[in-house]
């Protein structure tokens, strides 16, 4: 016989005290795990989403086209602005010195062009000639999808409004400048100076310029980092690299809408898991007063129950302490207790809500994703200690009555 | 020299009422006396028998135990004192409802410091020893509710003597027993006394005082406003 026999025979016993008192630990350990395993799954799942719209967004800014143009030095910037394209010349491998720098991180999607307006002598007309190739990866980073699809050799893409005035269909051949070409593609409205354009492959349009390894444009796409001052750093960039034979100008309002869509995207995913948080930082702390409430309360009538076994056991010679530490070991137990099955409530729950209520559907790796050992950390140390805090006062109640008194009464 | 209460007073104050439950109080107590105080309810018997074991500190006097002056003593060095020399017995026997008769026997030896196996092991050997010369050892497993009135208040003898006390202190042992149960009590307490022990009895019924050598009789004591 010992003290810890005392303990279990009378939790044993006394089942429906240990019951209601392990029940409310338990709700409450269950309800912060679950809140916090809800939040860790909406952070995951914010994340996601935040990728998936950041790839839809992408995709629509990609119709907004380059917003950062690398020009020739000598290129006179309001006749580029009155004509939209320069005159001035710089040689192609501008582009593959850009690509194959490792100190260029500012900006993505190289793309070489070669523009000029001209007389479309077989349709009478003017038009806008781009020669283009593909984007041209950077040699030291993971490739990116590409923002701009090339021109094969040998097929020309037109513009919605010239299409529609020369009545071109895809896969029509047409002559431009002597040469026969097949129609690739029409591209939709744009409302600009794109429903004019033809584009070609670029050695073809180098060709028919005689500008052979000659371009007029760099077209780029500025990365969405928080620069105070991307345009600078982009130039100090790419002045690095080609010294001072370019000039960079960017394309303000391209910049800043794609740029605010996507910061939007993510910042929407912030707010909701702040909502979330604050949510969980009122229930949390409420869940664990009332069970620490329940508990203390439990705790007082279980003493008041014991005041004449208390009583006696004091007559036969036991001391203060070692009733004290009897009546502190049952919120002790019921915390260490309470935490496991609260724990594995809580999170059993969430994954439940999380998977639909799909039991069998649920996945390691989604148990893993969810799994956070530092909240398991934190419930099995915390726990008992807070049910041992409310069980601490009824118990130095206990502990301090004069048996004496009470065995008078009794 | 057992027991000595030496000039002991206690009083209680009640609604602005002084009630002196013993007032210079003398007594010796010797090895091998069964002594019963006897005298009508509010005399102060309870009061006398929770200060000789050290659980009522009075205002005046000393209770000296086997040596010891049981108020001088730190309430631990007391409840140490208490486990190791004195036993107890009531009338409504006050056993550890979730504990069998053979765990209740042993509670007594909650307050021991048994340090090794083998004190254990002598003190639970004790306790069946005891519980099969109460004559309950095929209710050793049994829960106190599960008893009956003469059975319980065997279970609490039994606990009293495990530790083989120097005396038993009884309130009104047998007043809830029918005749038979009160011969087996007065029996045992008889023999516990004449093993060299003592036992000191409190009770208002005088026909359960003639069981003891001696008797001493206490008076109801008169209420003094304040």
């Amino acid at each position: 016989m010992n003290l810890t026999h005392l303990i279990w025979r009378e939790i044993a016993h006394r089942r429906l005290n240990f019951s209601l008192m392990l029940l409310s630990v338990v709700l409450a350990v269950a309800c912060g795990v679950s809140a916090v395993t809800f939040l860790r799954a909406q952070a995951l799942f914010n994340e996601q989403q935040v990728r998936g719209l950041d790839d839809e967004i992408r995709k629509i800014t990609k119709n907004m086209g380059f917003n950062i143009l690398i020009l020739p030095k000598d290129e006179n910037l309001s006749d580029f602005y009155a004509d939209d394209f320069g005159a001035r010349t710089m040689p192609e491998t501008h582009v593959q010195s850009l690509a194959a720098s490792r100190d260029v991180f500012t900006i993505r999607h190289l793309r070489p062009a070669l523009i000029r307006k001209l007389d479309w002598p077989e349709q009478n007309r003017r038009v806008i000639l781009m020669g283009v190739r593909g984007v041209v990866p950077f040699a030291h980073r993971n490739p990116k999808k590409p923002l701009a699809d090339p021109v094969p050799a040998g097929k020309i893409d037109v513009g919605h409004l010239l299409a529609q005035e020369v009545d071109l269909q895809p896969g029509q051949p047409l002559t431009f400048l002597g040469e026969t070409l097949e129609v690739n593609k029409i591209y939709p409205p744009q409302g600009n100076k794109d429903d004019i354009t033809v584009w070609i492959d670029l050695d073809k349009a180098q060709q028919m310029l005689d500008l052979p390894g000659k371009i007029n444009l760099i077209q780029a796409l500025e990365c969405n980092c928080n620069a105070i001052d991307r345009l600078a750093e982009i130039e100090a960039e790419v002045s690095g690299v080609l010294g001072d034979q370019v000039q960079v100008i960017e394309l303000a309002t391209k910049a800043i809408a794609r740029a605010q869509a996507r910061t939007r995207v993510s910042d929407e995913g912030a707010i909701r898991l702040k909502r979330g948080r604050r949510i969980a930082g009122t229930i949390i702390p409420l869940t664990i007063v009332a069970a620490g409430l329940m508990v203390g309360l439990l705790s007082l009538a279980n003493v008041r129950q014991r005041r004449q076994e208390i009583g006696i056991l004091r007559a036969l010679g036991m001391r203060s302490g070692q009733v004290f530490r009897v009546l502190l070991a049952k919120p002790a137990v019921i915390g260490i207790v309470g935490s496991l099955i609260g724990y594995l409530v809580g999170f059993g729950a969430a994954l439940a809500v999380e998977s639909g209520w799909r039991l069998g559907e649920i996945h390691e790796s989604a148990v893993r994703s969810l799994f956070l050992f530092p909240v398991l950390g934190v419930v099995f140390v915390l726990t008992p200690i807070l049910t041992v805090m409310a069980g601490w006062l009824p118990a130095l109640y206990a502990a301090g009555q004069d048996p004496a008194d009470i065995l008078h009464q009794e | 020299m057992l027991l000595e209460l030496e000039n002991v007073s206690k009083t209680f104050s009640r609604n602005g009422h002084h009630i002196p439950a013993l007032r210079d109080f003398t007594y010796r107590i010797e090895p091998a006396q069964f002594v019963a105080i006897c005298g009508p309810s509010g005399c102060g018997k309870t009061t006398l028998l929770l200060i000789c074991g050290g659980l009522l500190r009075p205002e005046t006097g000393a209770v000296v135990l086997y040596g010891h002056d049981l108020y001088s003593l730190s309430p631990e060095n007391r409840a140490g004192i208490r486990s190791a020399h004195i036993g107890f017995v009531f009338q409504q026997f006050h056993l550890v409802p979730y504990l069998n008769v053979l765990d209740n026997v042993l509670a007594a030896s909650l307050g021991l410091r048994l340090d090794d196996a083998a004190q254990r092991k002598q003190i639970r050997q004790r306790a069946m020893e005891l519980v099969e010369r109460f004559g309950l050892a095929d209710r050793a497993e049994h829960l106190p509710a599960e008893l009956s009135t003469g059975q319980r208040q065997r279970v609490a003898l039994a606990r009293a003597m495990l530790n083989r006390p120097k005396i038993l202190l009884a309130d009104e042992p047998t007043g809830n027993l029918d005749a038979d149960n009160s011969n087996v009590v007065w029996e045992y307490l008889r023999e516990f006394a004449a093993d060299d022990r003592a036992v000191l009895l409190v009770t208002h019924d005088s026909a359960a005082a003639a069981q003891a050598d001696q008797v001493v009789h206490m008076e109801a004591p008169s209420v003094e406003a304040d």
